[in-house]
């Protein structure tokens, strides 16, 4: 239930059903050999993957919305089929090449993006893979589309219903121990032939083209002391507004079998499509220093340190004359806790602190999992506490208490039934309940000659 | 029922799961034999060596830490990934052996020839009649003496469990090792050994001290068993019951998969993407990101309250899930958050959201400039362009507003001007009107 903010305070259920019916084929070619009951990594082989989505909230939340909320909730939440991904796969082929046709996704943390499309890696003697690909740019308004990885910022505006077309490149190094680098470049573009049809802001008929995103991502993994020291970079620079929109950097260093750290430098800035002005609203970067000290101090417990620190800027703009109050904030906090482990209980503990930009907040969580009868049934339990003020807005500030119970079963071979129910505190709420159930059918048949 | 009953209610269902959990999860496992019982302890040991656990004490196998993954994941069976769980219900020194001068193929016979790690190495029950008398088969004149080696005999002679000792997951070859001038204890350190367990089987650091790229190959897949895919096997053919192959310790190349690893590995995955590939498919990053599986410590407790505060100091990544202009937007307008003329909180509406001096007319304090230089994306969870248009497009565009500009100081000679413009004019007209001289870069 989401309260609805106003006099009359409604109440808006939310009682969705989500469907998920992945399906594979696999294993498609045979062995080379006759004598061979499948066939060996290095000869390659193909196969088919797929995940579909259908999805529909009959609660009160979706049926009752009017106007705009309406166009946005049910797109989301509404009765819809998504492709979440669908493509031909093949791998190792010709002990060189890899490749996907078909619908796919790229989630490298540096780049979000789904396409329509095809992308082929060919690998060289050289330790150097070089990769291509190219399609259509998945958009939440298509047929079988979802709007997780569209372009953001221009939402059922005339430049977002464009098809986009989009093309890649990148060179990586392969098959070297110490190392780990790719170098790619991707562009998403439309071109004025797909807009002859969509109106202007100003009510003229046909879009110029445009690119809608340009980036070049380079990333390096290191591993050094065989393994023990790992130093690895990322940074993407966006073409579209000419500055290093997201970098990071990252030192972990297992110092014995027991102790590590782990320090994480991250620098971003919000980007959007490049047809949305918020762009140019985004100025400053967001900076993030995050150090993790953890220790095995027994053999079922492992403890854990960890301090993050954050950076907010403010710039003085032209035009208002406005001076930041506080041209860089700081903000930052830390956590602690502990996992205790057992052969069939388990359980971890954590505090934590945040304060800066957004407000304070302090909470901690406890965490168990029992195993009452062995690949059949575990119980969980969690309770959740936070207290939390907001830095803008003065009555904004409270307390919550979450007590979770669920259970995990394990039907029969490959049914899975999982369910928790969480009973909610807070002194806005006398009581909240929700509950999360999934059944999953997990079967595969074997086809073929063997 | 009262609210004080329903709490009473919750208290005593979360106390079953968790400390009534408890009672049952610390008992040993039923048929487990030997020193199972016994508690025991970790020493650290020197860089590149697994930890060394003392004499005799029970396998460190054990649950997976919870509430990482919320639900979808089922429990889970004992054992590692890749030493599954043993059953050895023997009475057996290694210590007392060897310092007989016992070499280890004087029992372990087949394993310098063996060439799988499917191969059952441990001396059968005739092997032992060599020295301890002839007892598998038993002569009708000898006697009966199983409980010499068997703990778990009844009657004297009825054997209630055997020697159960699954295959590890891992391909091995001895006769490899063997021909390449290793020797058994280069692996197997059995001194001060009773009976012999899968903690004396090599542990990952141990393998790479050798298995470094450059004296023998360090590939994963060399060792560990992968899909026809070339990903690891997280899981033994898969199945959710079996515990996952997790990377931890020296070894881990910078995934070990700590107590932080679900807030943290975003910026691992950006620089390393390729090791998290080696385990792991498309698929699974979109079965958290927009899938089945729920991450209850990502959005614990009243998130829906406290998810404000999250956005505004980007603790995480909104966007790795969530569109702002559609899924964020979505709701708040749906729960009357948006700036659209029927919500409470619209303009002209009975609500204030943004504190005093946020926005107004030029010349008025604007405190929302620097949260949106900041972080705009909590702007845009509620605000469409439009919104910016009203103040910020000149006055003759398409959409008039006020001709307040809010580029910074030299933006317009700058390179970013030119890579805006550059790329996508078609975003400058959304303030410029055509004609305006604003809109070239000089």
């Amino acid at each position: 239930m989401v309260r609805a903010p106003g006099p009359d305070g409604t109440l808006l259920s939310r009682r969705r059903l989500v469907q998920y019916v992945g399906v594979g084929v696999y294993r498609i070619l045979p062995p080379k050999q006759v004598d061979e009951w499948e066939r060996r990594e290095e000869d390659g082989q193909l196969q088919i993957v797929s995940s579909l989505r259908i999805r529909h909230d009959f609660g009160t939340f979706t049926r009752n919305a009017t106007g705009d909320a309406a166009r946005l909730v049910n797109r989301i939440d509404g009765r819809q089929i998504d492709l979440l991904y669908g493509y031909l796969e093949g791998r190792n082929l010709g002990g060189a090449v890899d490749l996907r046709a078909g619908r796919q996704f790229e989630m490298s943390g540096l780049d979000f993006y789904a396409f329509d499309g095809g992308w082929i890696r060919v690998r060289t003697p050289a330790h150097l893979a070089f990769e291509a690909f190219g399609g259509f740019a998945v958009d939440a308004s298509d047929i079988f589309g979802f709007p997780t990885f569209e372009q953001d910022g221009t939402d059922d505006a005339s430049t977002d219903r464009i098809t986009t077309p989009m093309v890649g490149a990148a060179f990586a190094m392969a098959d070297v121990n110490f190392m780990d680098a790719r170098f790619a470049y991707r562009r998403a573009w439309s071109p004025a032939a797909f807009g002859e049809d969509l109106a202007n802001p100003d009510g003229s008929l046909g879009l110029p083209g445009a690119v809608d995103q340009e980036f070049v991502t380079a990333t390096a993994a290191l591993r050094l002391a065989k393994g023990r020291v790992s130093p690895s970079f990322a940074a993407r620079y966006n073409l579209g507004t000419a500055r290093l929109d997201d970098t990071s950097a990252m030192l972990s260093w297992t110092m014995t079998e027991l102790h590590t750290v782990r320090a994480q430098y991250i620098r971003t800035i919000p980007s959007f499509d490049l047809d949305s002005i918020f762009n140019v609203f985004a100025i400053e970067p967001i900076e993030d220093v995050r150090v993790v000290y953890e220790v095995r101090p027994g053999p079922y417990w492992t403890v854990y340190g960890r301090f993050q620190g954050r950076i907010f800027r403010s710039d003085t703009t032209a035009a208002l004359g406005t001076d930041p109050e506080h041209p860089t904030r700081f903000g930052g906090g830390g956590a602690g806790g502990a996992s205790y482990r057992r052969r069939r209980f388990a359980a971890r503990a954590d505090l934590f602190g945040m304060g800066g930009e957004g407000g304070q907040r302090i909470g901690g969580n406890v965490d168990t999992r029992t195993h009452v009868v062995y690949d059949r049934l575990a119980l969980d339990g969690r309770l959740y506490v936070v207290g939390y003020r907001d830095d803008l807005v003065a009555a904004r500030r409270g307390y919550s208490v979450a007590l979770q119970a669920g259970g995990n079963l394990r039907l029969a071979h490959g049914v899975y039934l999982n369910v928790v129910g969480e009973q909610l505190f807070t002194q806005f709420y006398s009581t909240a309940f929700r509950a999360l159930a999934m059944l999953s059918f997990d079967w595969a048949v074997r086809g073929g000659r063997r | 029922m009262s609210a004080a009953k329903r709490r009473l209610l919750w208290l005593v269902l979360w106390a079953c799961a968790t400390l009534g959990g408890l009672g049952l999860g610390l008992q040993p496992q039923i048929g487990t034999a030997g020193p199972a019982k016994a508690r025991g302890g970790l020493r650290p040991t020197a860089v590149g060596r697994g930890p060394v656990f003392r004499q005799g004490k029970p396998p460190r196998e054990r649950a997976e830490i919870p509430a990482t993954i919320g639900v979808a994941n089922g429990p889970t069976m004992l054992g590692s990934a890749v030493y599954p769980a043993q059953d050895i219900p023997l009475r057996f020194t290694h210590d007392r052996h060897l310092a007989l001068g016992l070499s280890c193929d004087r029992c372990h016979g087949g394993a310098a020839t063996s060439k799988r790690s499917a191969d059952l190495l441990i001396p059968t029950g005739e092997a032992c009649d060599e020295c301890h008398g002839q007892q598998h088969p038993r002569p009708d004149d000898e006697p009966m003496r199983c409980t010499l080696c068997h703990t778990q005999v009844e009657d004297g002679d009825r054997l209630t469990a055997s020697v159960r000792m699954p295959r590890p997951l891992l391909h091995f070859n001895h006769e490899l090792h063997t021909r390449r001038g290793s020797d058994c204890k280069d692996c197997h350190d059995m001194s001060h050994v009773r009976l012999g367990s899968v903690l004396q089987l090599p542990s990952e650091a141990s393998c790479l001290s050798c298995h470094d790229g450059f004296q023998a190959t360090a590939r994963c897949g060399a060792c560990h068993p992968a899909g026809s895919d070339g990903r690891l096997l997280m899981r033994a053919q898969d199945d959710r019951t079996l515990p996952a192959l997790i990377p931890r310790g020296a070894s881990a190349w910078g995934a070990a998969h700590d107590l932080n690893f679900v807030e943290d590995h975003a910026a691992i995955s950006k620089s390393n993407g390729k090791l998290c590939n080696s385990c792991h498919d498309d698929a699974f990053c979109i079965d958290c990101h927009d899938g089945p599986i729920r991450p209850m410590r990502i959005h614990a407790g009243d998130y829906l309250t406290i998810h404000a505060q999250d956005a505004r100091a980007a603790i995480s990544d909104c966007q790795s899930c969530h569109r702002t202009q559609s899924f964020c937007q979505a709701c708040h307008d749906r729960v009357g958050f948006g700036d659209r003329q029927d919500g409470e909180f619209g303009v002209g509406g009975a609500l204030q959201f943004h504190p005093p001096d946020w926005a107004g007319p030029p010349g008025m304090p604007q405190g929302h400039a620097h949260a949106a230089q900041r972080n705009i994306g909590t702007c845009v969870s509620c605000h469409s362009e439009d919104s910016c248009l009203s103040c910020h497009a000149t006055t003759g565009a398409a959409r008039p507003g006020l001709d307040v500009s809010p580029h910074g100081p030299g933006f317009a000679r700058s390179a970013r001007c030119d890579a805006l413009a550059g790329h996508n004019r078609r975003m400058c007209l959304r303030c410029h009107a055509p004609g305006d001289p604003q809109l070239e870069c000089l």
